[in-house]
């Protein structure tokens, strides 16, 4: 079946304009609302940004002001912002399509690839119901596609811009430096060889714009800009129930019942170390895209907080994976892969409902096993990518 | 106008007869015998006759009360309903030492309420409140009692005696309009039935000591009460003296049949469902009066003054376990569901994420409007009100040999606030002391008229009042041991098995860069040959 470029973005536009609908259905006809509850927390922010105050004036507003400022259209049209989002997906299939060009891939295969994201229900439902992921997956690829593109400022200056949305961009950073290899030196010969034109310039582009943007933010707003959109992440005490393997063990660590104990700082290194340090340095040279991929799906594996949002972010670049992996070469490596990833999600869920709506003490052993298994076939996964590099 | 003025009023039936066996008055006392009835004491005190003052300078109003968890009812006119537990509320003045307060009230009230400083408050319009479920009273009375540099034998009785009463109240008001009270230290208790004998002794000759024996005479719904029966000043009077008088009561229970009863929906998860069922007749206590119904007895009646509004309210008391999202609330007021008209406020701690050991304050306090039913009542067919809360847990502090964490939440108060008819011209019952409380949320001059908890549901057996258990799901501490290892070896394998599979792809390809002359992010397919897909 041949697919052309514009078939595919129009299906992924129509696809979400169906789930839209509904969701505008659902909202009014159902108990359970199909809009995140997030919708509401930026619309409010951006109201009262409108009015004059700041978007920190809505309790759990934890990002940037730039995206109330990005929504304040919502004021008058309360569905912008999920046009927005839904915008973001099909601008970052569309720049995905691109990069898969330049990579060399044949239109046909690139289409079917890119299709894991475009035509992804998940990833759909994700942005119609109102979270921002699909703005930060048009970032990442953007700031990828510049690197293709060999437009080396403009990416820094997108990586920087994405940095100062969702932090954790910053992972890219060392990959893009390390992959930087292929233009003249500045510094001579040696050790310093390694400090070359396109290095300097991504790093000083991307250092610029997120000093420049968080500068002007906090000049703006003070500190409750930084507590609520940096601070917050880094000391966070939400211990409600989640998918990280952490999580248990935070709840009570975190507890007057338990001395202070180091976990929380302790958890930040295997994380970072792994998707900050030692994936970049081993793989980020061989293919940037497919280590930022690794990268991604490391970092929201090992964080010590994780919902079915995050998958949103190394789920944006699995389809650089796909083409040359083994869970595709294997049919069956990859179809247990999907199962198990499924299954120990459901078993997670079926966990969690127990204990949010009936009221059953489901940490231990129930949600406590079934982070642990989650996270077991997500490092499985991982190993499996990371090897096929 | 003595400097110590004691009261007991007994509410007593109609069919009491005043004789020499239930009451024996002299000039040095009065002895009652097994007289049955509804009981209140006041003791007003000028703040002079106190050891200690310190506490009391530094505020401008303070009110503490502390409500029985036993089963008791609201007899007329003491129909005024709070939750049980303590309540402190408190107007400080410009520069208040908030850490010494709550030494103050650890030493003076209760020494197991919790209370740090300025933090453990709730700020609301009046000034600031603290509510805790404790409700022994034995160490206030004690403060009261060793309080008095008089030392008298009387007042020291009188307190230990208070410890049985449903109800106790020590409030001061520096700036009160009453003339009589203002800046003096008020004690007040309430039994809500007894069967009394005891002895009243003439007090000193700056201590006025008076006791009552009263009953209703008359009663209008949307005006007056009178009270009459008899009344005698220990050590003036050598006789009983009749006595009858008029007032309008702030505080009313509803005259009409309306009884609630709340729960939460069951079963609940961390997001639990207060509903509250009315039931019974729920329309207005006051009717707007129109012209045509008075037209043609007095042309000149003015319309604006014949019209009162009501609205009607619950009063919500959250300790800090249980929170509702304000958003959420204002949300279904919006939509007017779930019985909810308006939020008129949500006071202290609303935060949405923590767990209930960071949370700093006792809690949180919320009065909502609701919305009566519509329908005009028809004989014989009962109206109802369904009002639901969506409400959060926070989560619990992990624990030993336990699963689960058992709450007790009071029940929330229902009242129709009506503002005050020109015809009434609002003179203070005699009967309250008309100190902070829900009441100063309202418009002064707000008649309230109370809906009935129902009671016979609520616990006939424990006989407790008014309590609606939750129960919050918990990580047994006992756990620990076991999540601590676990974890960190599963983190700690799947860390080996990364560096495991990192190193196999190093080897395999011989080194961190790709071999020479390709380009490092070209898709490998492309340069191993034919493509195998």
């Amino acid at each position: 079946m041949k697919l052309t470029t514009a078939q595919l973005l129009i299906s992924a536009a129509l696809m979400r304009v169906a789930f839209f609908f509904y969701g505008v259905y659902q909202d009014e006809h159902a108990e359970i609302r199909f809009t995140d509850i997030d919708y509401f927390v930026f619309t409010d922010a951006s109201k009262f940004t409108a009015q004059g105050g700041t978007p920190y004036d809505r309790a759990t507003y934890r990002y940037t002001p730039i995206l109330a400022w990005l929504l304040l259209p919502t004021t008058q049209y309360f569905w912008f912002g999920k046009l927005l989002f839904a915008l973001g997906d099909i601008v970052a299939g569309w720049l995905m399509l691109r990069i898969f060009q330049l990579r060399g891939l044949s239109n046909d295969r690139a289409l079917k690839f890119a299709s894991v994201w475009l035509l992804n229900p998940m990833v759909a439902t994700i942005s119609t119901r109102g979270s921002s992921e699909g703005l930060l997956g048009a970032m990442v690829i953007a700031l990828l596609w510049a690197i293709y593109e060999k437009q080396i400022v403009l990416s820094g200056a997108l990586t920087g811009y994405a940095v100062h949305f969702k932090i954790y961009p910053i992972i890219y950073v060392p990959s893009i430096l390390w992959a930087l290899d292929s233009s003249p030196s500045i510094l001579g010969n040696g050790i310093l060889r390694w400090v070359n034109k396109d290095r300097v310039k991504f790093a000083l582009s991307s250092f610029i714009t997120f000093t420049t943007l968080t500068g002007a933010m906090y000049y703006i707003y003070g500190h409750p800009f930084l507590l609520h959109t940096y601070l917050h992440h880094l000391s966070r005490s939400d211990h409600r129930h989640n998918f990280s393997p952490y999580n248990i063990l935070l709840y009570i660590s975190a507890s007057p019942s338990v001395d202070e104990s180091p976990y929380p700082s302790l958890a930040f290194v295997p994380q970072l170390f792994i998707s900050g340090i030692f994936l970049p340095l081993m793989l980020a040279k061989k293919d940037l895209a497919k280590t930022m991929f690794v990268q991604t799906f490391a970092f929201v594996t090992f964080n010590k907080v994780c919902t079915s949002q995050y998958f949103m972010w190394y789920i944006v670049l699995l389809p650089f994976y796909l083409p040359s992996s083994a869970m595709l070469k294997n049919k069956w490596l990859g179809i247990w892969a999907l199962i198990l990833w499924t299954l120990a999600q459901a078993l997670w869920l079926q966990q969690g409902f127990e204990l949010e709506y009936l009221g059953n003490s489901t940490f231990f052993p129930g949600i406590f096993a079934a982070t642990l298994i989650f996270f077991s076939v997500n490092i499985w996964i991982l190993g499996v990518a990371i090897e096929d590099i | 106008m003595a400097s110590i003025r004691q009261r007991h009023t007994f509410i007593v039936h109609s069919q009491f007869r005043d004789t020499a066996d239930t009451l024996n008055l002299s000039k040095q006392k009065l002895t009652l015998n097994d007289v049955p009835g509804t009981r209140q004491d006041r003791l007003i005190v000028t703040t002079d006759h106190l050891k200690e003052r310190g506490i009391l300078q530094a505020v401008d109003n303070i009110r503490i009360e502390i409500v029985s968890r036993e089963n008791f009812a609201h007899i007329a006119p003491f129909n005024r309903q709070l939750a049980w537990g303590t309540h402190i509320n408190v107007v400080p003045t410009e520069i208040f030492n908030w850490n010494g307060f709550c030494k103050w009230i650890q030493s003076s009230v209760n020494s197991e309420i919790t209370c740090i400083g300025q933090e453990s408050f709730i700020e609301v319009p009046y000034g600031y409140y603290l509510h805790s479920p404790h409700t022994d009273s034995s160490q206030l009375l004690s403060y009261i009692e060793n309080n008095y540099s008089d030392a008298e034998q009387e007042i020291v009785a009188e307190m230990e005696e208070a410890n049985t009463a449903s109800y106790i109240s020590l409030s001061l008001n520096k700036n009160s309009t009453d003339k009589k009270t203002a800046g003096r230290l008020i004690a007040e208790a309430y039994w809500y039935y007894g069967r009394w004998t005891k002895t009243v002794k003439a007090g000193g000759p700056d201590h006025r000591v008076e006791v009552g024996l009263l009953g209703k005479i008359a009663d209008d719904p949307q005006g007056e009460l009178t009270y009459g029966g008899i009344l005698a000043v220990i050590g003036e009077n050598e006789q009983f003296v009749p006595t009858l008088f008029d007032f309008s009561p702030r505080h009313r229970s509803v005259y009409q049949p309306a009884v609630f009863y709340p729960d939460f929906r069951q079963p609940y998860g961390l997001h639990p469902k207060h509903l509250t069922t009315v039931l019974g007749d729920i329309s207005p206590p006051r009717k707007k009066i129109s012209v045509l119904d008075v037209a043609g007895e007095n042309d000149d009646i003015d319309v604006s003054e014949a019209t009162t509004s009501c609205g009607l309210y619950g009063y919500y008391v959250l300790p800090n376990f249980i929170f509702v999202d304000k958003y959420q609330v204002s949300d279904l007021a919006d939509a007017q569901a779930g019985g909810i008209k308006r939020v008129v406020g949500i006071w202290g701690e609303t935060d949405l994420e923590i767990p209930v050991w960071m949370v700093e304050k006792w809690g949180s306090t919320m009065l909502v409007e609701l919305i009566p039913p519509e329908q005009p009542l028809l004989p014989g067919i009962m109206q109802q009100l369904d009002i639901e809360i969506p409400m959060h847990s926070r989560y619990e502090v992990p624990r030993w040999n336990t699963t689960v964490v058992k709450h007790d939440m009071p029940w929330p108060t229902l009242f129709w606030a009506c503002n005050g008819s020109a015809e009434s011209d609002m003179t203070t019952s005699p009967f309250d002391s008309n100190g902070l409380g829900h009441e100063y949320l309202f418009d002064p001059g707000t008649m309230f008229y109370y809906l009935h908890p129902n009671q016979t549901i609520s616990n006939p057996v424990n006989k407790t009042h008014l309590v609606t258990n939750l129960n919050i799901p918990v990580v047994p501490l006992e756990t620990y041991k076991y999540v601590q290892p676990w974890t960190v070896i599963v983190i700690l394998l799947g860390c080996i098995w990364i560096f495991y599979k990192a190193f196999l792809g190093f080897r395999r390809d011989g080194g961190i860069r790709n071999a020479p002359g390709v380009k490092p992010d070209k898709d490998k397919l492309e340069k191993k040959g034919p493509k195998t897909e």
